[in-house]
């Protein structure tokens, strides 16, 4: 019953915050409107690149043009759904950092959960409708292939944001470089959206294990491309891990940090 | 006869924007954190562009005009230590603008425009000194041979310089238009993804359709970051020199805008007293 009851209320933050977050962006048309424009031009330049390539080249590695344009769309979508949802998921390891955690440890709230969807991002919205636009017109989606899409998108950015929280949480441990830890989520970023397939062998370990780019873009476009329970049950396993991973390490982080005395003043 | 020396000939003496690149330059020392930063990122492009160009021509029937794999690694390392150079300038000149700082330069014996061009010439100085050698390594490392000249590593560094200044003068030009918009974000971004396109960042501009190439041979943003590298692994002569002709011809269209921007912008400039 109390856990139930816990989640239940877990709910409804998370839908308040979902709601506040969306009157946020209508609130500052500016920001959401140049944030969008930007993400929409910067996914329309490095889809142009895939275009310009492919014209060339063909297939790489097996991988035609269609393909690349799925993992593209897929990505993209990802990581606008994992920013425009949980919007502090890129700048938690500067949060740490910066003691800015404070406020969130007094409030009877889930922690993380709350740090985490208390923000959102002005690009992602562009990033999303990019995504599902690109996969829609350019792919040509049936419906059981837009499905697939759809919960592809959906585990994508959870994995997402359970590595983000897993790296973020090593700023626990240092005292500085929150913007490395950063920095190597955005690695991420950019590792996952090209085929894990045209890398060698040595840096597909690393792609699948200490910067888990494949299980962002790669394998669930082979979900969507050959679908295998084989791939979806990959999925999973990579989802539960870097999920308990990253809590385990977030919790057991808050328990050495302290407080920056900072006063400050919340918008 | 003694010399009058004015407020305005004070402003433009080069020694004094040479010290502030100079400071400029040594002042970035201290952010180690974004050293780092920036040597991640080159990293994780080059050798992500190394691999995929070796997957692209090890499947053996592609063919691109004056590019073999070791001319497209050596491209993108020589293009992207040019890149990381220069990218960290663009978020931040607006500001004074906007903010209305800007006021307290109009009282001080400096050019603005000139103050951001020395200012971050001297930052894209020292990350080119930390980014080209480490973009070298990895090129050598992947391809096992040196990919240009004597010649060609010359005509990359004069041309470097200049198509780095030549990027600066286009952000500053950019950054100036805040006397008049709201936000010049959009602009930097449209301004961001033609180079990406235009100018060559994303693939050599030969791999691009023709259209693409016809439309990149009328702007200036070829010789920011392109023609640099294209010359350097291509060196010839006269490549190299209608390469900085051109460029230099850019330059020069440029500062007058410049100037003209300023000159019209600042005396728009309505300063609340407080």
């Amino acid at each position: 019953m109390e856990v139930k009851k816990k989640l239940y209320w877990n709910w409804m933050v998370f839908f308040e915050y979902l709601k506040i977050n969306f009157l946020t962006l209508i609130e500052y048309k500016t920001s959401f409107l140049v944030g969008t424009f930007g993400m929409l031009l910067n996914d329309g330049a490095s889809l142009f690149f895939w275009w310009a390539l492919f014209k060339r080249v063909g297939v790489i590695n097996g991988w035609n043009m269609k393909d690349i344009f799925t993992l593209f769309s897929l990505v993209t979508a990802s990581f606008g759904l994992s920013t425009g949802i949980f919007g502090n998921t890129m700048r938690l390891s500067l949060m740490i950092v910066q003691n800015e955690l404070d406020f969130y440890l007094t409030l009877p709230k889930p922690a993380l959960l709350h740090l985490l969807i208390s923000k959102t991002s002005f690009t992602a919205f562009g990033d999303i409708v990019f995504g599902f636009l690109a996969y829609v017109l350019l792919v040509g989606a049936s419906l059981k292939t837009f499905s697939l899409f759809l919960i592809m998108v959906v585990v994508s950015s959870l994995i997402i944001v359970s590595f983000s929280v897993l790296v973020s949480s090593f700023a626990f441990y240092i005292d500085t470089g929150g913007q490395v830890l950063q920095e190597i989520i955005y690695s991420l970023n950019a590792l996952s959206m090209y085929p894990s397939s045209i890398f060698p062998s040595g840096i597909k370990v690393i792609l699948y294990t200490l910067l888990p780019a494949a299980f962002i873009g790669y394998v669930p476009t082979l979900v969507i491309r050959e679908f295998s329970f084989k791939y979806v049950f990959i999925l999973l396993i990579a989802l539960f891990t870097f999920a308990i991973l990253g809590l385990t390490l977030f919790n057991k982080g808050l328990k050495k940090y302290s407080s920056g005395s900072t006063i400050g003043l919340r918008s | 006869m003694k010399k009058r020396v004015t407020f305005k000939s004070n402003q433009f003496k080069i020694e004094k924007y040479l010290e502030l690149m100079k400071v400029s330059f040594l002042s970035s020392f201290t952010y180690k954190g974004d050293i780092l930063i920036s040597l991640l990122d080159l990293f994780t492009f080059l050798f992500i562009f190394c691999f995929l160009w070796k997957a692209i021509f090890s499947s053996g029937n592609v063919k691109i005009e004056n590019f073999t794999y070791t001319k497209m690694v050596w491209y993108y390392a020589l293009i992207f230590s040019l890149e990381f150079s220069a990218s960290k300038f663009r978020k931040k000149a607006s500001a004074l603008i906007h903010s209305g700082d800007i006021a307290n330069f109009l009282t001080k014996p400096l050019s603005y425009p000139l103050y951001l061009l020395s200012d971050s010439l001297g930052l894209s100085l020292f990350n080119f000194i930390v980014c080209f050698p480490s973009a070298l390594l990895i090129a050598f490392g992947f391809t096992l041979r040196v990919g240009f000249t004597v010649e060609g590593f010359l005509s990359f560094i004069v041309l470097g310089f200049l198509g780095l200044t030549l990027d600066t003068l286009i952000a500053i030009a950019i950054n100036l238009l805040a006397f008049w918009v709201e936000d010049v974000k959009p602009i930097l971004i449209v301004y961001i993804e033609l180079l990406y396109i235009l100018g060559g960042q994303a693939v050599p501009l030969d791999v691009m359709p023709k259209i693409v190439q016809k439309i990149s041979l009328y702007t200036p943003l070829r010789f920011s970051f392109y023609s640099p590298a294209n010359v350097c692994i291509n060196f010839e002569w006269g490549f190299f020199l209608h390469t900085l002709t051109n460029t230099l011809i850019s330059i020069f269209i440029i500062l007058p805008i410049i100037s003209l921007e300023f000159f019209i912008g600042s005396r728009r400039l309505s300063i609340n007293g407080g």
